[in-house]
């Protein structure tokens, strides 16, 4: 009887660890601002899931050079769970090749926060720009490393939550 | 079975009560100790509804928006770094303010409730340990429930307090604790808490330096990642226009690198009482080619020719090695040379409007636009402005080059496509400046600028963009080009331009209102002490 109650309590700790992990582009939102900063809000989960309390709002400025933004997508860092990059049109610059920067701004699930807004890509038209270091997003030992240019941009220790396979 | 899943039943259904009370969630009734004072308003302020994509965004102030709050010795929960990251912990606030400014995001644009924007105080503290002014830890947001419960706990410690000292009047308490917390003696006590109190709360990311963009004389945008900047660190102090007093060029007063003066350009760096007295130092096309070409060779040392790829850092960095007036002086020839190239020979007006462009965008940057505008307008007299200018700039703290190597703004500086900056400047080829060095020379002598296109309200001193005409940004914008020719005084009529479009004021929403585009200009290449 206590064993069945034990494993129940442990089944349901864990679907609600790989549940929860989870960011989708409806729960995101950028709004302007008359300072001319771009924010991007996470919203509350619109349900509950099993006891998983509505998770709170968060919110990030963005860099944003020129007239708007847009979200492109959000994508999950591979190998580093509970990390997501929501990705957003920063602008584009240039006078003879017109560049495209795309940023991510880093959302830590298990901490629930964002971690900072770095460069995702540079573009030329819809793929990477020729001959431009593009950042990289590496992990190792436990640690995601952001890194552009071979300067570390950011270092984030991570615990590896369990992950459905 | 049906055992089992009564069991599991019961086991769910007593999760939901049993499960951990969360501190960070203030919709728990269980977090909640006591309700949130209602605010003193006048009147219910509408809650305004996000802008439409084709208005200009307004400030929204909320209700509590523009409340001064002391923290005291209150923990705020759910502290948001704008930034990302963790918010810095109490230690660094408390005893400090929070001034609540306009919301960051409405209640609709959330579809659960407003977040704030807030400004974080710390208490600085001098040698005597006496509170002096607060300094400002950088903003952060809050979402109004959270707000309203440090309220609401702000007002339970502020009566617990007054009630403890009505319970303790006239009592003398035997108190057994260590004032030092631990420390010592008291000089180190007060050490360690100065240092606290200065500690930045976010370390600036080593590639992102400072940013600033700022309106026109307004207070600088602080740097990155909290706190203010210390404008000593860049090259400050009064400008004086080199040359032709356009304000093209300037000579900066407590220059560090006023001693590294390149050989060949001792015409630019000349003063007008020196070129009195010596006219072998008029600023002419022979001089100005010595000095570019002195540039070339010192940036160039070492380094293949052309350089590589992977020379772009070290040839960027030693630029900013020079003098500001030759910085700029280089920024100013190199970028109409790549940008412009033979059509500047072409037609004078080309290369002339690069280098308004490069110079509009410094001034933008550097939120001085209005007061330059300003010195044109009071002075007619060539030296009596250039003064005026100086004044203007003494604390800006961007020249031509940070705008000239600001990331992918001039294709031509770019490390992959576009840039055939190995090609121009990368390259000594006798004469190869000859067409930019007119630009420059021909930039003081015009005299009128005539602007056709876009709506009809153009300013020449808030021109920022270009591009070629066969490229598509985002803010490229067929009904707002604009094409400037011109009268000048010695080259007479200047054609209109037609191997880049411009524009008045861009990259704004919707049509371009005027009301300010604002660059921030990063600090990519030049090294922060």
């Amino acid at each position: 009887m206590k064993a069945q109650i034990i494993l129940s309590l442990m089944m349901i700790l864990a679907s609600s660890q790989v549940i929860a992990a989870n960011l989708s582009m409806e729960q995101l939102k950028i709004v302007e601002r008359a300072d001319r900063n771009f924010y991007l809000i996470k919203k509350r989960d619109a349900k509950k899931i099993l006891f998983q309390k509505e998770k709170k709002l968060e919110v990030i400025k963005l860099n944003v050079s020129g007239a708007s933004s847009h979200l492109v997508s959000v994508e999950k860092i591979p190998k580093a769970p509970g990390y997501f990059c929501v990705v957003y049109f920063a602008g584009e610059s240039g006078t003879k090749v017109i560049l495209k920067e795309h940023r991510c701004a880093l959302y830590n699930f298990n901490e629930q926060r964002f971690e900072g807004d770095f460069p995702w890509k540079i573009l030329k038209d819809k793929n990477p720009a020729k001959g431009f270091k593009q950042p990289i997003y590496q992990v190792e030992n436990k640690q995601l490393k952001i890194m552009f240019k071979g300067k570390l941009l950011k270092s984030l220790r991570f615990t590896p939550a369990v992950e459905k396979k | 079975m049906k055992t089992k899943v009564l069991y599991g039943i019961v086991v769910f259904s007593l999760l939901g009560n049993l499960q951990a009370q969360d501190p960070r969630d203030p919709n728990d009734p269980r977090n909640q100790a006591l309700p949130a004072p209602v605010l003193p308003t006048t009147e219910e302020a509408p809650e305004a509804e996000a802008p439409e994509e084709s208005q200009e965004p307004q400030g929204i102030r909320g209700p509590l928006s523009g409340e001064e709050l002391m923290i005291g010795r209150s923990n705020i929960s759910g502290l948001m770094a704008l930034e990302g990251g963790a918010p810095p912990p109490a230690s660094h606030y408390q005893n400090g303010k929070i001034v609540v400014g306009d919301l960051v995001a409405t209640a609709s644009e959330t579809g659960s409730e407003s977040i704030y924007q807030i400004e974080l105080f710390a208490p600085s503290s001098d040698e005597t340990g006496l509170d002096q002014d607060m300094y400002s830890l950088g903003t952060f947001a809050l979402t109004e429930s959270q707000l309203r419960q440090f309220i609401g706990e702000n007002a339970v410690n502020a009566m617990t307090f007054t009630i403890e000292d009505v319970r303790n009047s006239g009592v003398i308490a035997d108190v057994d604790c260590d004032p030092l917390g631990g420390y010592p003696n008291e000089e180190t006590y007060r050490e360690a808490a100065y240092a606290q109190a200065q500690a930045p709360v976010n370390p600036p990311l080593p590639e992102e330096r400072y940013e600033r963009g700022t309106r026109s004389g307004g207070d600088p945008a602080p740097y990155y990642g909290g706190g203010s900047i210390d404008p000593a660190l860049f090259a400050t102090g009064r400008t004086t226009a080199v040359g032709d007093g356009t304000g093209l060029i300037n000579r900066r007063e407590n220059d560090p690198n006023a001693n590294r003066e390149t050989p060949g350009c001792e015409a630019l760096g000349a003063t007008a009482e020196e070129r009195e007295e010596n006219p072998d130092l008029e600023i002419n096309q022979d001089n100005l080619q010595a000095c570019i070409e002195g540039i070339q060779d010192f940036i160039l040392q070492g380094v293949s020719q052309p350089p590589s790829a992977s020379d772009r850092d070290l040839v960027f960095r030693r630029l900013f090695d020079l003098p500001n007036h030759e910085q700029e002086f280089a920024a100013a020839i190199f970028t109409v040379d790549g940008e412009a190239g033979h059509h500047a020979r072409e037609n004078p007006m080309e290369g002339i409007m690069v280098l308004k462009v490069l110079s509009n965008r410094r001034d933008n940057a550097n939120g001085v636009e209005d007061e330059l505008q300003d010195c044109r307008d009071r002075f007619s007299d060539l030296a009596e402005r250039s003064a005026c200018f100086g004044d203007v700039n003494e604390n800006s703290t961007f020249n031509l080059l940070d705008v000239a190597l600001d990331r992918f703004q001039f294709s031509m500086y770019n490390e992959g496509e576009g840039g055939n900056w190995t090609q121009k400047f990368g390259h000594k080829r006798p004469g190869q400046f000859d067409d930019a060095i007119n630009s420059f020379l021909a930039y003081q002598g015009v005299e009128e600028f005539e602007i056709r296109g876009g709506n009809g309200n153009a300013d020449i001193h808030r021109i920022y963009h270009y591009h070629t005409p066969a490229v598509s940004p985002a803010w490229r914008r067929d009904n707002l080009m604009l094409q400037i020719s011109g009268q000048h005084e010695t080259l007479g009529r200047l054609e209109p331009t037609d191997a880049h479009v411009f524009y008045f004021n861009h990259d704004l929403y919707g049509e371009a209102s005027g009301d300010g585009w604002r660059r921030n200009v990063r600090h990519e290449f030049r090294d922060l002490p």
